[in-house]
């Protein structure tokens, strides 16, 4: 007899997602699917678009990393235009990535995955929210404002606006930088430092604590893949992309216009997102993971001080191979986060950043262009395809959270597995499935160029689709 | 200033409201402080609102069957709705799919996107049912107050929450009215 | 006339009569919203919502004159719904997405609705697809945001000339074409911009210009373009803080142009038309090698002795005093600079005029404000043209008479019979000259080659083939280097474009060019106009001005 579970919608992240559990008749965990809802269309209804407006529609996809899109399109359209732009828009777009990298990781990690961590994954859904966090613990909950909001001011202060900005256009950007922006960002950088290494520590503490559910709890092999440095060092702007497979082992580096050679999509007939594989190995084989996690991996190095340090530590728990488990995303987003505050302060002490030229008018030279770039939550591809006039024809888009599909889907599964007793059915446990998603942080709408909703109601049916329990969120 | 209780869905947007609403930063604590009492949101866990909600918020366009009934639900329990950011208002860029027949934006999507392998169109029951045309919330309910922009910015939100919570009937205008 | 006696909103005042009740309105300081109404352009009447109720009755006040016993009423409530239900019309029309589109902030539809309080749509909305006609080089036209003001085909063909752009179908299909419906980068467009400017809405656009920034982040400057020696005026939008334009806009109080631009002013100046020099270059046995300025100036002093100028029409005035200065009478023109006949009407006289004769000139590809002058009467029906070219002249196709300029008697014979006839030309051969002359009821225009050849007519620079040990040239298009007789000078070349010609120099110097430099010139009417710097150099580039006022301090006066 199959009985199945639905837990929907998924909560405490970005976008929609229902997850299905189907049980033996021993109630134990058989199979489990992420189902993501719902699908916009936005490589399909920007065709005959110019290809000027793609960074601010694109950016439109996500409300949370719209920075990531904007640059990204961006990038694509610099190919097309055939300009390679001024040193100071490079310095002044990878700064409100910086920014960007900022809020979103601390929105994560202490709003989104903080109230399991901090408050406990069976903590009274009432309370297991920031809202419950800023009650809980108001001066921790203080700073973690404070921290996505400096991410959010640089944004607002270098590209106008926090949330979906006009500033990158093709050929550079469309405003300079002041010296009052520029004090006003510096002095704040050693006090959200200090923030994030706190964060830091209730990781390591929780790791600490844990150490056998961090090792066990969606832990998989799968390959990796980040953007590197030409020294192999961590990269989250520009560089090349690196590939590694589960051992560790780096299987290839290219620059991001050439993914189509290595990057497929597989569909399944369950959900609106589809499987990216690494092509050489086949799917499943050539499964892989992007994000914080990965992007350690992938690394030798980070270029800045503290965050390497903390790199270091990072490393250390892998013992020579890549680090396996999910819940570690949590602690590798806080030392990105680090080195992004360290990186703004080696960005605005470039006397090049002060420079008016930030802007080199183009004319459509190429009829192709692909914009690469690491989101918050993963590498980011924007491909277009356009006339002579610059019109759109076609637009090819791998969005961060869809190359975490397959492993999100198999952290369900394994946490499932490991914790649902279909017999014995509690709320905590169907917590736990969602926060193996949430440690990839996913970004659904992005990943579905679409929107999703996210309320979850847990019902439990049996084979012949009788309701015969009901767990509710309420 | 007694207690407002405040719900929230997004549709077919892209949180960019929500976040705005955090964008409200040390404000949204004041609200809290002051008797904002959140409910039933996406970064809550709380699924369904209570009945006799205060003020359900929506964010994002209604464009499958399954925000239909999330925002008749929403009517249902909460007292006023409130629309909010340009999705949820007008309809805004998801409708922009309203001008190209679904199996195009599927074909698209599944079938003949150039790092698609195998393409298929995905046709599981899990899986929402597109709507043909993509619609603003007042299409489908009765709306009561709306916040226009994309998003609105923090100060419009702070503005209408504080409002409401002083008692009063929030009216945007001048920097705080706003469709970008 | 007499004086109007009218009401308005409950007040008795006296108007002039021959004005429209928006006027009116207007200077008695009452505000009415509008969106079709455009000055200068011809009132439409359109959008419908400048309504105000007279004796009850709901009238446009942009295109209703003022008669006796109106009772404006400005703000009823009638009113004032009247507007708001128009308004909701307008934007549930069409599909306006104001979140991307690159005038957000700054469109007159918007403000509108800002205006009016409009929080949502009544309407059902976003269900019908309009065209996005993306065929344009620089002009992108997005029909989902239109809102049928008109204003681009009366601007099109009233101001502009050019009677591009049109309307077909009614009622809600109507839409706006070019020429007979086709991709607007297929039609007779010559890119003059003037729609993009006047266009209230984000329909019509400047591709180029997209995103780079909006008007109240701009600081505008005040100038006249130096591309053509029309020298349109020009209101220029830089970027605050930031070392680029943003866009360039017609200035409507020009004495000289009105609002006119053409392709070239408004879209080409933005671009370097051909390679830049950088730096400055000395030639030795090895090829070119790298030069600074202390050397030059060592260098220069050097050769000065016995050197001459030649110099071309691209220089300010400010330049040509100190060449002259510096090499006194030993500075000559390029090219021949004398107008075979002197132009005796300004730019304005071409607005009354009803005759035209247009002789080797294609307006429309080069001095195009000129051809929008010609071209507003002609298919306005308030002026003939007659077409003189021995080559194809793209205003034949609209011309009344063409002549090949063989047949310059045949032509001669229809114009003597016309009462008055404004002649524009560039060059006159022998033939020409005299058939010309000899009218007595013709006016002359002279199209001078070069933005300031005026400027080296009236400083006395004559055009003659001379020789010297060491040459120095001065100019940008350099058109008639070839024919000097200066293959064995030494030749130090100050120029911005790299040129064939400048191969066989013995020293290149790179000058600024388009927005990085300012000065005065002569523009084709004599007048005096000014050039303003907006942008600093992104090359390694002189200022011709500075660096010519060093040396004629430094160097010795040897003459």
């Amino acid at each position: 007899m199959e009985k199945k579970i639905t837990i929907s919608p998924v909560t405490r992240i970005e976008g929609h997602a229902r997850v299905t559990i189907h049980l033996d008749d021993d109630g134990k965990v058989q199979e489990a699917y992420l189902h993501v809802d719902q699908f916009r269309g936005f490589e399909k209804f920007s065709e005959g678009r110019h290809f000027s407006e793609m960074p601010v529609i694109t950016e439109r996809i996500c409300g949370i990393c719209p920075v990531s899109h904007h640059l990204a399109s961006a990038k694509a359209c610099d190919e097309i235009v055939g300009i390679d732009i001024p040193k100071t828009a490079k310095l002044l777009r990878e700064l409100i990535h910086m920014g960007q990298i900022i809020q979103s990781h601390s929105m994560h990690f202490f709003e989104l995955a903080g109230p399991d961590l901090i408050l406990g994954w069976d903590a009274d859904p009432k309370i297991r929210n920031v809202v419950g966090l800023i009650q809980a613990n108001p001066d921790l909950a203080l700073k973690a404002v404070k921290l996505r909001k400096f991410g959010q001011r640089i944004i607002e202060l270098v590209a106008g606006r926090r949330i979906h900005p006009t500033f990158a256009v093709p050929g550079g950007v469309n405003a300079a930088l002041s010296p009052e922006v520029k004090d006003e960002i510096l002095k704040g950088i050693d006090e959200m430092i200090s923030y994030t290494q706190e964060g830091i520590k209730i990781a390591e503490d929780f790791i600490e604590k844990n150490k056998d559910l961090c090792e066990k709890f969606a832990s998989f092999s799968s390959g990796y893949m980040g953007l590197v440095k030409e020294d192999g060092s961590l990269e989250l702007y520009d560089g090349k992309i690196r590939f590694m497979d589960k051992d560790g082992e780096i299987l290839k580096e290219f620059k991001g216009k050439y993914y189509l050679k290595y990057i497929g999509e597989k569909v399944e007939d369950w959900s609106y997102l589809k499987f990216p594989f690494y092509k050489p190995l086949g799917y499943p084989e050539g499964v892989y993971r992007v994000g914080p996690l990965a992007r350690l991996n992938v690394a030798d190095k980070i270029s800045t001080p503290l965050a390497n340090e903390e790199f270091k530590k990072f490393k250390a728990l892998g013992n020579g191979k890549p680090v396996e488990g999910s819940l570690y995303y949590h602690y590798a987003r806080l030392i990105e986060t680090i080195y992004a505050l360290e990186r703004v302060r080696e960005i605005l002490e470039d006397p090049e950043v002060m420079s008016q030229d930030v802007l080199r008018l183009g004319t459509v030279q190429n009829e192709e262009g692909v914009g690469v770039i690491e989101a918050p939550r993963g590498t980011l591809i924007h491909h277009y395809w356009v006339d002579e006039k610059g019109t759109i024809e076609k637009v090819n888009l791998i969005v961060s959270t869809g190359h975490n599909n397959w492993a999100m889907s198999k952290g369900v599964e394994l946490v499932a597995k490991a914790f649902v007793d279909g017999k014995d059915l509690k709320e905590g446990m169907l917590n736990r499935v969602e926060g193996a998603i949430r440690c990839y942080d996913p970004c659904l709408s992005c990943s579905t160029h679409a929107i999703g909703s996210m309320p979850i109601v847990l019902e439990f049916y049996d084979s012949e689709g009788n309701l015969i329990d009901v767990v509710k969120r309420d | 200033m007694g207690k407002l209780k405040v719900a929230s869905i997004w549709c077919e947007g892209c949180s960019g409201c929500h976040m705005s609403f955090l964008d409200m930063d040390e404000r949204l604590v004041e609200l809290i402080s002051k008797g904002l009492e959140i409910n039933a949101t996406p970064i809550t866990d709380l699924k369904v609102p209570d009945e006799g909600t205060d003020i359900g918020i929506i964010e994002g366009a209604v464009a499958t069957d399954h925000h239909e009934e999330d925002v008749k639900l929403m009517r249902e329990r909460c007292k006023l709705i409130l629309a909010l950011g340009d999705c949820a208002v007008f309809g805004g860029i998801p409708t922009m799919r309203n001008y190209v027949p679904i199996p195009d934006l599927l074909e698209r999507g599944y079938i003949t996107t150039e790092s698609t392998v195998q393409g298929k169109i995905p046709t599981s029951d899990e899986i929402g049912k597109h709507l043909s045309k993509v619609k603003a919330a007042n299409e489908v309910i009765k709306v009561d107050l709306y916040v226009p922009g994309c998003p609105p910015s923090a100060d419009a939100i702070y503005y209408v929450l504080k409002e409401a919570l002083e008692g009063r009937v929030p009216v945007l205008s001048g920097e705080l009215l706003k469709y970008e | 006339m007499e004086n109007i006696k009218i009401k308005v909103n409950g007040n008795e005042v006296e108007v002039s009569p021959g004005k429209t009740v928006l006027q009116v309105l207007k200077d008695l300081g009452i505000h009415v919203p509008v969106l079709c109404n455009y000055e200068p352009l011809l009132p439409q009447g359109s959008c419908r919502l400048c309504l105000v109720e007279d004796r009850g009755v709901l009238k446009t006040a942009c295109t209703v004159p003022v008669e006796p016993n109106m009772d404006i009423k400005t703000d009823t409530p009638n009113v004032i719904a009247a507007r708001k239900l128009v308004l909701q019309l307008l934007f549930s029309e069409r599909n306006h997405y104001c979140m991307y589109c690159e005038v957000t902030g700054e469109c007159e539809l918007q403000d509108l609705g800002y205006e009016f309080g409009l929080d949502h749509f009544d309407f059902p909305t976003y269900e019908r697809k309009f065209p996005l006609d993306d065929s344009h080089e620089f002009i992108m036209m997005d029909h989902n945001r239109c809102v049928l003001c008109r204003r681009c085909v009366r601007a099109c063909s009233e101001v502009a000339g050019h009677y591009v752009l049109g309307e077909m179908e009614r009622g809600i299909d109507t839409m706006i074409i070019a020429d007979m419906d086709v991709p607007l980068g297929k039609s007779t467009c010559v890119s003059c911009g003037l729609c993009a400017q006047v266009c209230p809405t984000g329909s019509i656009t400047d591709k180029r210009s997209a995103y780079l920034g909006r008007e109240v982040q701009s600081d505008i400057i005040y100038s006249n373009c130096d591309i053509c020696p029309v020298g349109c005026g020009m209101e220029i939008y830089k970027k605050k803080g930031a070392n680029f334009i943003v866009k360039i806009y017609g200035d409507w109080n020009s004495e000289v142009s009105q609002g006119l631009l053409c392709k070239k002013g408004r879209y080409l100046s933005l671009y370097d038309e051909k390679e830049r020099v950088s730096g400055i270059r000395i030639k030795d046995d090895f090829g070119y090698r790298k030069g600074n300025s202390e050397g030059l100036i060592k260098l220069i002093n050097s050769k000065i002795k016995d050197a001459i100028a030649y110099v071309d029409g691209s220089l300010f005035n400010e330049e040509l005093a100190l060449i002259k200065e510096i090499f006194k009478d030993k500075v000559y023109s390029i090219y021949p600079v004398e107008p075979q006949i002197p132009s005796n009407i300004s730019l304005k006289d071409l607005d009354t005029a009803e005759f035209f004769v247009v002789i080797g000139a294609d307006l429309n590809r080069d001095y195009g404000a000129i051809g929008s002058m010609v071209k507003r009467r002609v298919l306005g029906k308030k002026a003939k043209l007659m077409v003189i070219d021995g080559e194809f002249n793209s205003l034949a196709k609209i011309a009344d008479y063409v002549f090949n300029t063989k047949n310059i008697n045949a032509a001669k014979d229809v114009l003597k019979n016309e009462k008055e006839v404004v002649v524009i030309y560039r060059d006159l051969n022998k033939e020409e000259k005299e058939v010309l002359s000899s009218l007595n009821n013709a006016k002359f225009l002279f199209l001078p080659q070069e933005t300031n050849t005026i400027g080296l007519h009236n400083l006395g620079i004559k055009h003659e083939k001379v020789s010297a040990p060491t040459v120095f040239i001065f100019g940008k298009d350099l058109e008639g280097i070839k024919d000097l007789p200066i293959e064995n000078s030494f030749k130090i070349v100050f120029t911005p474009y790299e040129n064939e010609e400048i191969h066989k120099a013995d020293v290149v110097v790179g000058t600024t060019n388009g927005f990085e430099s300012e000065g005065s010139f002569y523009n084709l009417e004599g007048k005096t106009l000014r050039k303003e710097k907006v942008l600093k150099p992104v090359y390694d580039a002189i200022d011709l001005k500075t660096f010519l006022s060093e040396i004629s301090g430094k160097i010795e006066k040897v003459f």
